[in-house]
């Protein structure tokens, strides 16, 4: 008979037991391991509070070790400088710091901080810009002290801003070194255009246009209070450290700010197989790709988990496929880029040898396209799935990683749940939702295909891929530094250019109204190698031009009216960009024809830069810069025949903007003019086109419907 | 619940009244013991979150390998993720004949390859056969069923590295996977089989091109070790050179694993939300199967006295670059913490007196770093100064700045005021690594198996605020000799 002591005992003992993860005495596959559930967690929260200057705050206590750390974030980025000021934003970013404030030198401020272990930095990056802060306890009031005033008041002194300069020029001059580097930054500029703010390159032109001004200017527009947060975490008491921030930072004035709008981002990516040739590695560089998403997109959460499976880890596909089972990659990888207000970029890639890149770039894209076709098996989403649940711990699992986030979710207007909705819509996901996200989104056949590598070696023509475009990644030339006119360059620049006129025709100049030249025209180096046409160019005076060229595939037509221009060709009608309608601006501007018939008129300064030689001949140069739109040439006037050897402006080329050089020779007489029969441009150095003019027309007349835009 | 958390953060928090105090509380908190097989674990409780790291050290590196086998303990690294006779096979038995297969296949084609005059017709026959044996082969195989099982439990910064000395694995778990480290890790060592091997190789050779052979940089420093060095193992690349990855065998590798990883040549470290007595219940269930091994060897080879300046110059399509390394003692030479007054003083910061002469005053560099340190630190190594010139500045402009604030040091006592500051960034410094659990556990192990104990990572400041501005102006006299330098370029060429 069982007395009921010794029951509940027992009742007590299995309790006892069941409470206890069950011990193992014995070493166990990992497959047969049992797990207690996982601690639950409380996140911290950290406290928010608004400054009465509209400056959001963030606390949180950290009491772990006797530091304390900030960051700031401000509304601002490299997104919103100017075209031809790239790099403004992130010289800005560093210079606020390094260039002292009104009442410290930036090395006092650095003698400051590392005599007591701490740092102040700040930056501008694409998308925002801020601070960080690191100080022991004891030094925060320094701390504190020093990051408000180069947050508010930045002197950009110490010849600071030249020693970001250096830094900035020497980057690009080494960007070529690296081909991984190479590879990434013109991936992005395929995918996002060359020109986009999310992928354009600095250049030593938009570093040398970039003054103090512009610097304090930027700095101005943005680091105001009330387009900031800071974030505090660390050894101290909520209630103190707000007191602080209170006295540190609410003398600073709010200010009205107004956002530039966000760049656009193309929807699509053309199908394109580009080409780098870099004839020093025995490794090629893949890049394969598209735009990707936003993180706040409906079907974020299956993209992601559709490429984790794919391309993410050590189970992907591509790491199982390509790298493990075929052995032709130590790197392979996709990645599905999201931001929090623009979309980031769809990446798949790796590297290979010389020999096998065709081989490596189709086996990528051949589990590309079945895993478009068929989706991914639903151990692969489960695998995905765990994964990411299983590691959501890792995202809280210290306080800067928990207030970062919440700062950072704040400042793009997220919700401040928005992570644990991530999670919930992780555990919500489906197969279905999974393949159908990768059908709608996933197009691998309007996949930009990049290779960067040595061509000789490879096991075949990259152009069993498609249609090859070889990128030129020249970098262009700084620009000349052309000094500022003075009354004796002046009045020599103009005495050259006198004599110019009165070389080429005298008073007769002034009667001309259009000309048009007809010939044969040269472009060297397209993707389908050198083409030939037959070109005819008519400029109407001062700044229209018709340009009508005949070639195998039709005949393609291009017009400026003097404001907008198009494009006719045989595949329909397309408007010049605004970019490059400006750039017909300048070129209109600068045709010599026009500069010589406003010689009496102030719409240019003229006036003489250098000797110099142009095939061995002496010349003498002289700069003519046109006022309205600032363009700029070079002219290079042959000092034995008076006549134009060469001229150099500043334009767009395809690795950038750099000199567009134009030589001038055989010139024969038209109707009392002498004009050049044989025009090469040379973009960056490189002859680019070639005009041999066979016959001339001066004053043909042309009828004003021809600067009507067609319909479509 | 809360109030649990609180309590923990107490016990683990740092004491507010002298950092130094802070150390040695944290010091305390760490747990040491040794299995019987040799192993050594070190185990450091902190509750804040629910998340664990852990570090395998295994004290075989480079300087291990002999020649013809360079690249081994790498090859090896990658192969500690192919799983063993339970992990990564559909059916290890049938796999095993098939291995075997793979191995007489590639011995034979591997035979004619290496002829003076291979047959071409015979080889290609050769090739074949061997492609075929390892299609079947990996018919078995479950691939990469080890890094898959640990990034489905929530594992987290997966990975591994091998240099000249040591190999290294890590990574991080939630704390309620704390068993799965133990299963996985002690499998790893206790059962590994070598799957997929000659595939592997492709893929270590793959990142040999990528890190030196393609890239100016990687290329530099092999050339730059092999001249510094002439008698060490220092001096061969810790990724191999290219025919010896061509003619490794399974069996070498096999023959490698066998002698090195034994239990007495590892430690582990473990740091974040786990339990001391339960960390050593798992340890002695789990790694207790490895059989003891006799400890390895330190390297018998020592680097003679360098007589006199060596140099080495690659042209490249590259903007120049400045090595420049001068010998110095191991980690446990007595002056290590002068080297690391050296190194602070030279590099750390906008006011050391590198960056303020070739950065901000001469602008002939954009970066410039001098550190204590390469390749290794276990046995004597450089005093290593790298430049990067500005545009259009040379290495040579570079050298010239960098010798004359060696000079400097040689000649003129260092500042009360800045030795002090040295010491306040060495203490804050520590604060920074104690805070990271992956970052102290890999700092705990290597301290353990290099630094002469893992209590010098506490120590190591002791040490540091003993250093006199004599030390300093002795030791600088005694390195920074020109006949004690290797000095390496590149130059660039015209693309």
């Amino acid at each position: 008979m069982r007395s009921p002591k010794y029951f509940s005992a027992a009742i007590l003992l299995i309790a006892a037991f069941a409470l206890c993860p069950a011990q193992t005495a014995k070493p166990l596959q990992y497959k047969k391991l049992h797990y207690p559930p996982l601690r639950s967690v409380q996140i911290p929260e950290p406290s928010r509070f608004e400054l009465a200057n509209g400056m959001v705050v963030y606390l949180l206590e950290d009491h772990d070790f006797p530091v304390i750390n900030a960051s700031v974030m401000v509304k601002t980025g490299s997104r919103f400088e100017p075209a031809d000021k790239v790099g403004l934003a992130s010289l800005t970013g560093q210079v606020m710091r390094t260039g002292g404030t009104t009442s410290r030198t930036g090395d006092e401020i650095d003698e400051m901080l590392e005599r007591v272990g701490a740092s102040v930095e700040t930056f501008i990056g694409t998308s925002s810009g801020g601070a960080r802060l690191s100080v022991l306890k004891e030094d925060i009031d320094l701390g504190l002290d020093v990051l408000s005033d180069v947050l508010r008041n930045p002197a950009f002194g110490d010849g600071k801003i030249e020693l970001a300069k250096i830094a900035a020029r020497t980057s690009i001059a080494r960007r070529n070194d690296q081909v991984g580097a190479i590879a990434s930054r013109e991936f992005n500029r395929l995918v996002y255009g060359a020109d986009n703010p999310y992928a354009r390159l600095t250049e030593y032109e938009t570093i040398e246009n970039i003054t103090k001004q512009d610097m304090v200017d930027f700095h101005r527009k943005y680091f105001v209070p009330n387009n900031t947060i800071i974030a505090l975490w660390g050894d101290f008491n909520t209630k103190e450290m707000r007191a602080k921030v209170d006295s540190v930072f609410s003398s600073w004035p709010r200010q009205a700010v107004e956002l530039p709008p966000l760049p656009a981002v193309r929807k699509a990516t053309p199908r394109s197989v580009n080409f780098i040739k870099k004839d020093d590695v025995n490794q090629s560089q893949i890049y394969i790709g598209q735009i990707g998403g936003r993180l706040d997109d409906s079907d974020s959460a299956p993209l992601n988990l559709a490429d984790d499976a794919f391309g993410g880890g050590f189970a992907s596909r591509l790491f199982k496929h390509v790298r493990s089972e075929q052995g032709l990659a130590y790197s392979v990888f996709s990645s599905w880029g999201e931001d929090y207000d623009h979309a980031g970029l769809f990446r798949l890639g790796g590297s290979t040898k010389s020999a096998t890149t065709v081989k490596m770039v189709q086996s990528i894209l051949k589990e590309l396209h079945e895993v478009v076709k068929d989706g991914i098996t639903d151990d692969e989403l489960k695998f995905a799935k765990d994964s990411y649940l299983n590691s959501f711990v890792f995202e809280y699992d210290t306080k800067g990683k928990v207030i970062n986030e919440i700062m950072t979710l704040d400042y793009y207007g997220y919700p401040k749940d928005f992570v644990q909705k991530q999670q919930h819509d992780v555990v919500q996901t489906t197969r279905e939702m999974v393949n159908d996200a990768i059908k709608k989104r996933w197009n691998p056949d309007a996949m930009a295909i990049l290779v960067v590598g040595k061509e000789a070696d490879f096991d075949e023509a990259l152009s069993t891929l498609g249609t090859v475009r070889t990128i030129d990644i020249a970098i262009p030339a700084a620009p000349e530094k052309i000094p500022d006119p003075t009354p004796a360059t002046t009045g020599k620049g103009m005495d050259l250019v006198k004599h110019l006129f009165d070389t080429m025709g005298g008073p007769k100049i002034l009667t001309v109204k259009d000309v048009m030249e007809s010939g044969k025209v040269t472009v060297l180096g397209t993707p389908m190698g050198d083409i030939e046409m037959q070109s005819e160019v008519t400029s109407v005076l001062p700044d229209k031009i018709i340009n009508k060229s005949s070639m195998m595939m039709g005949e393609m037509t291009m017009v400026y009216d003097g404001k907008n221009g198009w494009v006719n060709t045989p595949m329909g009608m397309q408007d010049l960009p605004a970019s490059q309608a400006e750039e017909m601006m300048k070129q209109a501007a600068l045709n010599p024809m026009n500069v010589l018939q406003s010689l009496d008129k102030p719409a240019y300064a003229i006036y003489y830069f250098k000797d110099d030689k142009v095939d061995d001949k002496p010349v003498s140069v002289v700069i003519v810069k046109h006022v309205a739109t600032g363009a700029v040439a070079r002219w290079y006037i042959d000092n034995q025949t008076g006549l134009l050897a060469k001229t150099i402006s500043r334009g767009r080329t395809q690795a950038g903007p750099g000199d567009i050089e134009e030589f001038f020779s055989d010139y024969r007489d038209e109707g009392g003019i002498k004009l050049a029969h044989k025009m090469e441009t040379f973009s960056n150095g490189k002859k680019a086109i070639e005009m041999l003019v066979s016959t001339v027309k001066i004053n043909a007349g042309v009828a004003a419907e021809a600067f009507q835009r067609p319909k479509e | 619940m809360k109030k649990i958390f609180l309590s923990l953060i107490a016990c683990t928090s740092f004491s507010l009244s002298s950092a130094q105090n802070g150390f040695r509380d944290i010091e305390k908190q760490v747990v040491e013991f040794s299995l019987k097989n040799g192993m050594k674990f070190l185990v450091l409780p902190r509750h804040e979150a629910p998340v664990v790291s852990f570090h395998t050290y295994v004290d075989i590196g480079a300087v291990n390998e002999s020649r013809g086998i360079t690249g081994m303990a790498h090859i090896f690294e990658h192969i500690a993720f192919k799983g063993t006779t339970t992990i990564g096979t559909k059916n290890y038995k049938k796999e095993k004949v098939w291995l075997d297969a793979v191995d007489k296949s590639w011995a034979a084609m591997r035979g004619e390859e290496t002829k003076p005059k291979p047959d071409s017709a015979r080889l290609s026959i050769l090739k074949k056969d061997f492609e075929a044996m390892q299609d079947s082969a990996s018919n078995y195989v479950v691939s990469n069923e080890f890094g898959q099982a640990i990034e489905q439990n929530g594992g987290v910064g997966l990975n591994a590295t091998t240099n000249a000395e040591a190999t290294q694995y890590f990574f991080s778990l939630p704390s309620n996977k704390l068993e799965l480290w133990f299963s996985l890790t002690s499998d790893r060592f206790v059962d590994p089989v070598i799957r997929d091997f000659y595939k592997e190789k492709d893929v270590v050779m793959e990142e040999r091109r990528l890190r030196t052979e393609s890239n100016p940089i990687g290329k530099l420093l092999e050339e730059f070790l092999s001249v510094a060095f002439k008698a060490h193992p220092y001096r061969e690349p810790v990724i191999g050179h290219m025919s010896d990855l061509q003619g490794i065998s399974r069996a070498e590798a096999e023959a490698f694993y066998k002698k090195y990883y034994v239990p007495s040549n590892m430690v582990m470290a473990i740091v974040g939300d786990v339990d001391p007595g339960e960390v050593k219940r798992l340890a002695e269930v789990y790694f207790g199967r490895l059989a003891p091994g006799p400890k390895t060897d330190p390297v018998r080879t020592v680097e003679p006295p360098q007589v006199s300046e060596r140099r080495v110059t690659l042209h490249e399509q590259s903007q120049p670059i400045l090595l420049i390394g001068y010998k110095k003692g191991s980690a446990t030479d007595p002056d290590d913490a002068v080297y690391d007054v050296i190194s602070d003083l030279l590099s750390s910061g906008r006011t050391s007196r590198l960056y303020r002469s070739l950065v901000r005053d001469r602008k002939v560099a954009v970066a410039v770093q001098g550190f204590s340190g390469f390749p290794g630190q276990k046995y004597p190594n450089l005093f290593m100064f790298f430049a990067v010139a500005a545009q259009g500045k040379t290495n040579d402009s570079c050298q010239a700045a960098i010798d004359g604030q060696l000079d400097s040091l040689k000649q003129t006592l260092v500042s009360d005021d800045d030795l002090k500051a040295v010491k306040t960034r060495a203490r804050v410094n520590l604060i920074r690594t104690l805070a990271s659990n992956s970052g102290m556990a890999s700092q705990l192990t290597f301290y353990e198996k290099v630094g002469g104990g893992w209590r010098e990572l506490f120590g190591q400041l002791d040490r540091l605020n003993a250093v006199t501005a004599q030390d300093v102006k002795r030791v600088a006299n005694e390195v920074f000799r020109n006949s004690n330098r290797t000095v390496g370029t590149i130059e660039p060429v015209k693309h």
